[in-house]
């Protein structure tokens, strides 16, 4: 290699010393020889991070699709223009309000959900736990805190950790975490084992087994239940532990004290039980909770997705209100969000409930606890009613993890779809992470507001406009599928995933009441 | 073009290019934040040099290549009073980039063929170091090397592919 050579490539690994990174950037500006050559290296650079890419089957490189609405994220890209326009150029600001003002009109966009591609921990159980910020159940790298109740994590190496709040760990990596504050207890298998905890003076360095560590004590201890554990200090391994030995770190003297041996530490087994006495007292507090829902008059429908007999192929109304009585079509019985409690699977292209909404409405909330598997096409259906009628409401979810609200307010003119109805997309929200868990989501269509609210978990995530008020009419319609009226269309829109309650009012809920819907209802 | 059609198709094209871009920039870079820091620099540049670029010609693969370059300047720009390259300098680059697009695409393509006549031993070693499962120390770790000497490997192999790309691209060309 030459003296370019090595320049350029100290350069590309980031490890350039200042002064060759000027004698480096001379080069280049005078010689487009030498500048020929770093786009070069650069461009083999690009294609082996791509080469390694596709052996390693990550989707660096999402398919574009092209769907015609309006979306957020363009508005933003047009945003990020003006900031950097006007750092830039101090542009004429006319110019670019008036490009803004007209988007181009076909949008491609990111055809997957959303997931942590860092991912390397997952939280499998919580007991009335208080988290210090937002919480998702997959965890990244950092940090950690849990103000009070507790919380077993599944490490994606293996090991499973118990922790008591209040606690505070530093999640290195799916094989080390940094112990801040509160009490611990690991479990590692064989796989897992190396896996380290590191209290700042001790690396506990795991050789198969189980322990607990009580960084709340001014001497950090650490108690071997079971199997094998090392110490180490400053890179030296000091002390091997076997069971029933406890030691605890003494600050003044920088060294290790033996200890009387404790067993006060929740395992994953004592949070199992309490996460099962637990999930009975929620769903006891649930069950209260719907019977004081079927006292409401504005209650128009309530699944509850309780099987009763064998052959059961029919939903009945737990609102006291009317019949609508649900015709099963092809989803299965199987184990719905609460022990020993049914739901129902949504499988096949024609798995739906079907069903008649009679009435017209100025407001409509619906609710529904779902576990989505996998999104199977553009659309899949939560509530559709047939065809596309004016008064129509069609509650979906998109490819890409969105909400979405369609409205029909006038009948269709040639002019095109958004002359006679729109659609509201929510942001996606609904991240790969998230499949296979039970999730509650609800959209209140407001007429006093003008607004609809989309709802996640009892979060709201989005709120639009009513662009032309309606008198919703839905008359025969379908969970989890779509009963459309043009012959030829090859629009598939059924639901991949479980369905454990179903719940339509015929008002306006405020967020207030969809929180406390999301949290009596929560598993 | 004036300067509202050119600002149409930019969003257009940039719009396009984004989520690609994105997903992308998130592979070399720590987190989502350092990744939105690196777009804006990247799109300033891009807007700036939009002149020069003809439709019909890759946007993505030229945004990708611009980014790069900004990710290498941010990466330095994070450890204070570096030595960055100047935009004049970064511009410059970006515009040429523009200029080999073609061939660019042509060595991209030519390096697969050259990729896998290296050996095994040699394929994994670049796929593992691309790939974000592992650090360079770590992967140093297990071949029982120093990054340092790593460095040097890795820099050695893509000299040899920068070399039979060259060779194999001038037989492509008669």
């Amino acid at each position: 290699m030459d003296k370019l050579d090595k320049l350029i490539a100290a350069y590309c690994d980031g490890h350039i010393s200042d002064e060759d990174s000027q004698k480096l950037e001379e080069i280049l500006t005078e010689s487009p020889e030498a500048r020929q050559k770093l786009i070069e290296y650069i461009n083999i650079d690009a294609g082996l991070k791509e080469i390694a890419d596709a052996e390693n089957d990550i989707i660096a490189f999402p398919k574009e699709k092209v769907k015609k609405k309006a979306n957020l994220w363009i508005y933003a890209a047009a945003a990020l223009f003006i900031i950097n326009l006007s750092l830039v150029f101090q542009a004429d600001k006319t110019q670019i309000e008036a490009a803004k003002a007209e988007p181009p009109v076909e949008i491609p966009k990111e055809v997957l959900p959303d997931f942590k591609r860092d991912a390397v921990a997952k939280i499998t159980r919580e007991v009335n736990a208080v988290f210090a910020n937002h919480q998702s159940s997959s965890l990244s790298p950092g940090e950690l805190k849990l103000e009070s109740g507790l919380l077993q994590i599944e490490f994606f190496s293996g090991a499973t950790m118990v922790l008591e709040g209040p606690a505070t760990i530093d999640v290195k990596s799916s094989m080390e975490v940094a112990a801040l504050s509160g009490k611990i207890h690991v479990k590692v298998p064989e796989t897992a084992q190396g896996f380290i905890v590191d209290t700042g003076k001790m690396q506990v360095h795991d050789l198969g087994t189980e322990f607990a560590i009580d960084m709340n004590k001014p001497s950090p201890e650490v108690h071997v239940l079971d199997g094998e554990v090392e110490i180490h200090h400053d890179k030296q391994k000091l002390k091997t532990l076997l069971k029933s030995d406890s030691i605890a770190w003494n600050n003044q003297s920088e060294s290790l004290n033996d200890i009387t041996s404790r067993e006060d530490f929740i395992s994953y087994r004592q949070i199992g039980q309490l996460d099962r006495y637990n999930h009975q007292n929620r769903q006891q507090e649930w069950l209260v909770y719907l019977d004081s829902l079927k006292e409401r008059n504005d209650l128009l429908l309530l699944y509850d997705f309780q099987q009763t007999d064998d052959w059961q192929r029919t939903l009945q109304n737990g609102a006291t209100h009317g019949k609508m009585e649900g015709a099963i079509i092809g989803a299965q019985w199987s184990e719905g969000r609460w022990r020993g409690k049914t739901a129902l699977d949504f499988k096949s292209i024609n798995d739906r409930i079907r069903l008649h909404i009679p009435g017209e409405y100025d407001s409509m909330t619906m609710a529904c606890w779902v576990r989505i598997d996998s999104f199977d096409r553009w659309l899949s259906s939560l509530l559709l009613n047939d065809g596309f009628a004016p008064g129509s409401l069609h509650w979906q979810l998109s490819d890409v993890g969105e909400m979405i609200l369609g409205a029909k307010h006038s009948q269709s003119t040639p002019k095109g779809f958004y002359h006679s109805a729109y659609n509201i997309f929510t942001p996606q929200v609904i991240e790969l992470d998230t499949m296979g868990d039970w999730i509650h989501l609800a959209m209140v269509y407001d007429q006093n507001s003008k607004t609809i609210r989309q709802y996640l978990n009892g979060t709201l995530i989005d709120t639009g406009e009513i662009v032309k008020t309606q008198t919703i009419i839905l008359g025969n319609s379908e969970i989890g599928n779509w009963q459309h009226h043009r012959k030829d269309s090859k629009d598939i829109r059924s639901f991949n995933g479980r369905m454990d309650e179903f719940l339509i009012f015929s008002s306006a809920l405020s967020s207030e009441d969809i929180k406390i819907m999301y949290e009596k209802g929560k598993p | 073009m004036n300067e509202k059609d050119k600002y149409g198709l930019f969003i257009a094209e940039y719009g396009k290019a984004l989520p690609a871009l994105r997903a992308f920039l998130r592979q070399l870079l720590p987190s989502w934040f350092d990744v939105d820091e690196v777009l804006q620099e990247t799109s300033i540049i891009l807007w700036k040099k939009f002149d020069q670029f003809e439709p019909g010609s890759s946007f993505s693969a030229w945004a990708s290549m611009v980014a790069r370059f900004e990710v290498l300047k941010y990466r330095r720009g994070k450890s204070r009073d570096r030595h960055v390259f100047s935009d004049e300098t970064l511009e410059l680059l970006a515009e040429e980039c523009l200029d080999m697009e073609e061939k660019l695409a042509e060595q991209r393509q030519v390096l697969k063929t050259c990729f896998a006549k290296l050996e095994q031993k040699q394929q994994t070693l670049l796929t593992q170091s691309y790939s974000r499962d592992l650090s360079i120390k770590e992967l140093a770790e297990n071949e029982g090397k120093s990054p340092g000497s790593l460095y040097k490997v890795l820099d050695r192999l893509r000299v040899k592919l920068m070399k039979c790309v060259k060779d194999n691209g001038a037989l492509a060309h008669g």
